[in-house]
C-alpha cells in the first residue's frame, strides 16, 4: 500500500492530518478535540457527553437535523463519540462530498452557539437519559464498572480523580445541567487550536489541504486552560485493597478486579497490553484455559487496558458458571483463582510461547484494523491528539514487539499489587 | 474545480459537489471442485491477510422443537477438538499463528473459518479443514459445551434486550423452528444427546453444498493450490448433497388480524425494552428491494420517520429501528427500542401511526430521494474489508443469488418509486395485526398499553 500521510498546522493551531488511500471513491472526515470527562468537575458530570450531542443539532448554517441530513442524503455516514480525554466526530463520505465534511464541521466548530436553544438542549438531556438507562441503569452488571472506577480513582485524601465519574455522567448531574453550562463548555474548549481534523481515502492531499485552509483558516484559537498533567500510575489507586459487593439484577455471578498502570504511549502500558492478552485472550490464554476450560468454575473472562492519557485502568472481569449452591461463595472461588494467576505472573512472568502468541495475535490484528477508512482516520486523530505524531499508528507494532518477558513481569510485580487493587463482586439480587 | 483559495466562501449553503466516481463489487470467481464443493475467490493483492470461510448445511432453520439449539450446539463443537489434535492442542496450533479458528451457525448455513496472515494460509486452512470434517465430539467436550450453553441461558435471562427477542420471535412464529431461540432453552439443551449431535454432523457434511470462500492476498493462485492439497481431499470423501429442508417457515397468520400485547415483567426495571413488528417476507420476495427502501424511510437511518419522531422530537429514546430480516423463510420485520417506562404507551402508539402513515400515503419525493442516495451511497463501506467482501459472497452463496446481485441492486433501488413503496407497505406491513412485546415493570406498563390489543402477561425467565 502506498504511504501518503502529512500533518500541517494552521496559523490558528489547527492540526491536519491527511492520508492519501484511493482503494475505494470514498473519503473519510475525522475531528478528535481534545476533551473529554476528564475535563468535568465533580457535580457537574456528563457534560462532555451532552455536549457532543447538542453538536448534531444544527450550527449558524445547519438547520437542527441538517447535520445527519446533508450527510445521509448523499450516502454518508456520521456520528460521534465522547471519551475521557477527548471527543470525536466522523463521516464517512462519497469522495466527491468530502467539502460537505468540511463544511458541516467548520460551521460547528466556528458557528454553533447562535443556534443553540433551551428546546434543543432539553430534548437531548432527555436523550441522554435514556441512553443512560439503556446502557448502565437497565443493563445486567450495568453499574459494576461505574462503581470500579469511582473504588479505584479514590484519592487518598478522598477527592476523585479524573477519571472516577463515568463519561456518560450520573443522572443527578444531567437533570441539573444547564443550557449556560453547555455554552461555557464551547468557548472554552471547543477552539481550532484544541482539534485536530484527519482527511483520509480517495483524496489528493494538496487540494484538500487548500479547502481545509478556506473552510477552517480564518476561525479563531483561544486560550486553552492548562491539561491535567500525566500522573504515574503509582500515585493514584488505592492504598490497601479496595473492595465491594453489590446486588444487581443478574443470574451469573462476577468478579471485577482493576489496577492504575502507566497511560497510554508508556512502556509499560505496551506491556500491559500484552499482559491483557496473555491472561485472558484465547483459549490457550493462562485464565481461560485454567478457569473456563479445566476447571470450569467461569463461563467467561477478559482483560482489558483502557488507552487513556493520564494513567489506565488495567481490569480483569471473571463471570461464574453457576450461581449454585452460594453465589457470593462462588464469585469469591473465582476471585481468589483470578488472583493466583496473577500472583503467578507477577513472581515468574509470562513464558516465552506466551509472548510469542500475544505478540502474533496482535500484530495480525493490527494490520486487520488497518482495512477501514474510518478506523485508520480515527487512528491518525489519536495519535496526532496524544503524540503529535500521526505516523505512529505505523510504528506501534514496533513498540510492541520491543517488550520481552522481563518488562511484563516487572509491570506485574509493579502494578498489580494486592494492596492497589479495586474490586467489586456483583451477586443476584437477594 | 471553481473553488481555490481565492474565492470567497459562502457559509450559507453547502458545497457542490463534483462528480462522483462509480464503485461496482470487484470480481471475483466461482469454481466447481472435484468434491462438489464451490470454491469462491476474490484477489485483494497486498493486503497481507487472507479470510477463510468454509460454509456447510446445517443451519438453526433445520432445529426441532424437542430438539432446539442442535445446530449451533454441534457447531459450537467443531474445533473443540479433532481426530487429529485435542480441543486445547487445536486452539494452540490456531494461536501460535496470530489466529483462532472461529465457527458459527445461522439459520441457513454453519460456518467454519479463521483471517490470518497470507504467509500461513495453508497452515490455517488445513485447521479449517479439520474441524469441518474430522471433529470428534468427545463426550467430555459435549458435556463442558453443554454446561456453558446453561450458564448462557440463564443469562440471557436477565438480560432486557434477549428476553424481548426470545419473546418476540415466541410471540409471532407459533411452531416454526424462527419461534426458538438458536442457542434452544433449557430443557432442548438437557436432552440433546451426543449421538444426536454426531448424527446431525453427518448428515450436514455434504460436500456438494458446501462453499469454500477466500478473499484477500490469494498470491496468484497460491491459496486455491493450498485448498487442493488441504480441503479438497477432505471433502472428497463426503461427495454429496445435502437436501433436507425445515418442514415449514411460515407461521400462522393470525386470521382474523388482531394486535397482541405482550408484557414480559421485570419489576422494578429502570426501562421498558419494545419489540414491535410480525413475520416478513423471505430473500427470494420479488418486494425485497422495494421494502428495503421502504424500511430506510421508516426506520432504517438515523433521518427515519421513526428516529425523528421517537427520538429528536419526543426525547422518549436513544435511539429506534426498523428491519426487515430476509430469510431463507419469512424472516421477521421488527421495530426495536428501550423508552423511559412511563412514555411506553405513548411510544407504541406513535410508532403504530408511524406504520399506518406508511401504508396510507407514498412518501414525499425528497424523502425517497434521500432514502435511495443512502442505500446506494453506503454500499461501498462494506467492500473496505476482506471480512466485508466475504460476507456479501457468503449471502450470494447461501441464497444461491445470481453473481451480479450487487451491480445489479442499486439501479433495483433507484427505480423504485413512491407508488412502489406505498405497494409494498400495503401488501407487507400489516398495522392491524402488529405484536408488541414490552419488558419491563407490569405494573407501569399494562396500564398505558390498554386498548393496544389483547394483553398478555408473562414472568421474565
Amino acid at each position: 500500500m502506498s504511504e501518503y500521510l502529512e500533518q500541517h498546522e494552521l496559523q490558528n493551531g489547527m492540526r491536519v492530518v491527511l492520508h492519501e488511500d484511493p482503494r475505494l471513491p470514498l473519503a473519510a472526515v475525522n475531528v478528535w478535540y481534545h476533551v473529554g470527562s476528564k475535563n468535568e468537575k465533580t457535580g457537574r458530570t456528563g457534560l462532555a457527553h451532552l455536549f457532543e450531542h447538542m453538536l448534531f443539532q444544527g450550527s449558524a448554517n445547519v438547520s437542527e437535523n441538517g447535520h445527519f441530513e446533508h450527510i445521509q442524503k448523499v450516502g454518508g455516514v456520521a456520528n460521534g463519540s465522547t471519551w475521557y480525554d477527548r471527543t470525536n466526530y466522523y463521516e464517512t463520505l462519497p469522495a466527491n462530498h468530502l467539502e460537505l465534511g468540511l463544511w458541516l464541521e467548520s460551521d460547528r466548530m466556528g458557528f454553533l452557539l447562535e443556534a443553540l436553544t433551551e428546546a434543543k438542549f432539553e430534548n437531548q438531556r432527555s436523550v441522554v437519559m435514556n441512553e443512560r438507562l439503556q446502557r448502565v441503569n437497565n443493563q445486567p452488571y450495568g453499574l459494576a464498572g461505574e462503581r470500579l472506577s469511582e473504588l479505584l480513582y479514590r484519592r487518598p485524601n478522598g477527592a476523585n480523580h479524573p477519571y472516577a465519574w463515568p463519561v456518560i455522567g450520573y443522572m443527578d448531574d444531567l437533570e441539573a445541567a444547564t443550557l449556560d453550562s453547555v455554552e461555557d463548555f464551547f468557548r472554552t474548549w471547543y477552539r481550532p487550536n484544541n482539534a485536530v481534523l484527519t482527511l483520509a481515502g480517495d483524496i489528493d492531499g494538496e487540494a484538500a489541504l487548500e479547502q481545509v485552509l478556506r473552510y477552517f483558516g480564518e476561525l479563531p484559537s483561544g486560550p486553552l486552560p492548562a491539561p491535567p498533567a500525566v500522573e504515574q500510575a503509582s500515585e493514584i489507586g488505592p492504598r490497601g485493597e479496595s473492595r465491594e459487593i453489590l446486588e444487581d439484577s443478574i443470574e451469573l455471578p462476577r468478579s471485577y478486579s482493576a489496577w492504575c498502570v502507566d497511560g497510554y504511549g508508556s512502556d509499560d502500558w505496551y506491556a500491559g497490553e500484552l499482559l491483557a492478552m496473555i491472561l485472558a485472550s484465547g483459549k490457550m490464554s493462562r485464565l481461560h484455559r485454567d478457569l473456563v476450560y479445566e476447571r470450569q468454575i467461569a463461563q467467561s473472562v477478559s482483560t482489558v487496558i483502557l488507552p487513556t492519557e493520564i494513567c489506565a485502568t488495567f481490569a480483569i472481569v471473571a463471570t461464574c458458571q453457576n450461581r449454585e449452591p452460594d453465589p457470593l461463595a462462588n464469585a469469591e472461588t473465582l476471585e481468589r483463582a483470578v488472583l493466583e494467576h496473577v500472583e503467578a505472573i507477577r513472581s515468574a512472568g509470562p513464558t516465552a510461547e506466551e509472548l510469542e502468541r500475544a505478540r502474533r495475535s496482535l500484530l495480525l490484528a493490527h494490520h486487520d484494523s488497518r482495512q477501514d477508512l474510518a478506523l485508520c482516520a480515527d487512528r491518525l486523530s489519536c495519535a496526532a491528539t496524544y503524540f503529535d505524531d500521526p505516523s505512529r499508528i505505523f510504528s506501534e507494532p514496533e513498540r510492541l514487539l520491543r517488550v520481552d518477558r522481563e518488562q511484563v513481569r516487572d509491570l506485574a510485580r509493579r502494578a498489580l499489587a494486592a494492596e492497589r487493587r479495586a474490586a467489586i463482586i456483583v451477586v443476584p439480587k437477594s | 474545480m471553481t473553488a481555490n483559495g481565492q474565492a470567497t466562501l459562502d457559509r450559507g449553503r453547502p458545497p457542490v459537489p463534483g462528480p462522483g466516481k462509480s464503485c461496482s463489487f470487484p470480481n471475483f470467481e466461482v469454481e466447481e471442485l472435484e468434491s462438489g464443493a464451490r470454491l469462491w475467490t476474490l484477489d485483494v493483492q497486498d493486503c497481507g491477510l487472507v479470510t477463510v470461510v468454509l460454509l456447510m448445511p446445517g443451519g438453526s432453520e433445520l432445529d426441532s422443537p424437542e430438539r432446539a439449539g442442535l445446530a449451533s450446539f454441534t457447531a459450537g463443537l467443531r474445533g473443540a477438538g479433532t481426530r487429529v489434535r485435542d480441543a486445547l492442542e487445536f486452539a494452540a496450533a490456531a494461536e501460535d499463528l496470530g489466529t483462532a479458528i472461529s465457527t458459527s451457525c445461522g439459520w441457513e448455513n454453519a460456518a467454519v473459518g479463521t483471517t490470518i496472515g497470507a504467509d500461513d494460509v495453508a497452515a490455517g486452512l488445513e485447521l479449517v479443514s479439520e474441524a469441518a470434517a474430522e471433529p470428534a465430539f468427545l463426550g467430555e467436550e459435549v458435556e463442558r459445551r453443554r454446561r456453558r450453553r446453561l450458564a448462557e441461558i440463564e443469562r440471557r435471562r436477565r438480560d432486557p434486550a434477549a428476553q424481548a427477542r426470545i419473546a418476540f420471535a415466541r410471540a409471532i412464529y407459533g411452531a416454526t423452528p424462527y419461534a426458538y431461540p438458536a442457542i434452544g432453552d433449557r430443557s432442548t439443551t438437557a436432552a440433546i444427546t451426543r449421538e444426536d449431535i454426531a448424527a446431525f454432523h453427518d448428515r450436514a457434511l455434504a460436500a456438494g453444498s458446501c462453499h469454500l470462500i477466500a478473499v484477500g492476498d490469494l498470491g496468484r493462485g497460491r491459496v486455491g493450490r493450498a485448498i487442493e492439497e488441504t480441503v479438497e481431499p477432505q471433502l472428497r470423501a463426503h461427495a454429496r448433497r445435502f437436501d433436507a429442508r425445515p418442514e415449514s417457515l411460515e407461521p400462522e397468520s393470525p386470521s382474523p388480524p388482531a394486535r397482541r400485547v405482550v408484557v414480559v415483567d421485570r419489576p422494578g426495571a429502570a426501562q421498558a425494552e419494545l419489540r414491535i413488528g410480525h413475520s416478513g417476507v423471505p430473500r427470494h420476495h420479488p418486494d425485497r428491494v422495494r421494502l428495503q427502501v421502504a424500511n430506510s424511510i421508516l426506520g432504517g437511518k438515523f433521518m427515519s420517520r421513526l428516529n425523528l419522531t421517537l427520538r429528536e422530537k419526543h426525547g422518549y429514546t436513544y435511539g429506534v429501528s426498523s428491519a426487515f430480516d430476509f430469510r431463507r423463510g419469512p424472516g421477521p420485520f421488527v421495530i426495536s427500542t428501550a423508552v423511559a417506562n412511563e412514555v411506553a404507551g405513548a411510544a407504541c402508539r406513535k410508532t403504530i401511526d408511524e406504520v399506518e402513515r406508511m401504508c396510507a400515503e407514498p412518501p414525499v419525493a425528497s424523502e425517497l430521494d434521500d432514502a435511495r442516495n443512502y442505500m446506494v451511497g453506503v454500499f461501498p463501506y462494506t467492500l473496505q474489508t476482506i471480512q466485508g467482501l466475504s460476507s456479501r459472497l457468503q449471502t450470494l452463496a447461501v441464497f444461491d443469488l445470481e453473481r451480479d446481485e450487487y451491480d445489479r441492486w442499486p439501479e433495483r433501488v433507484r427505480a423504485t418509486s413512491d407508488e412502489d413503496v406505498l405497494e409494498v407497505c400495503r401488501r407487507h406491513l400489516s398495522p392491524e395485526s402488529l405484536t408488541i412485546v414490552a419488558v419491563g415493570p407490569a405494573d407501569e406498563l399494562l396500564p398505558q398499553l390498554d386498548g393496544l390489543g389483547t394483553t398478555e402477561v408473562q414472568a421474565a425467565g
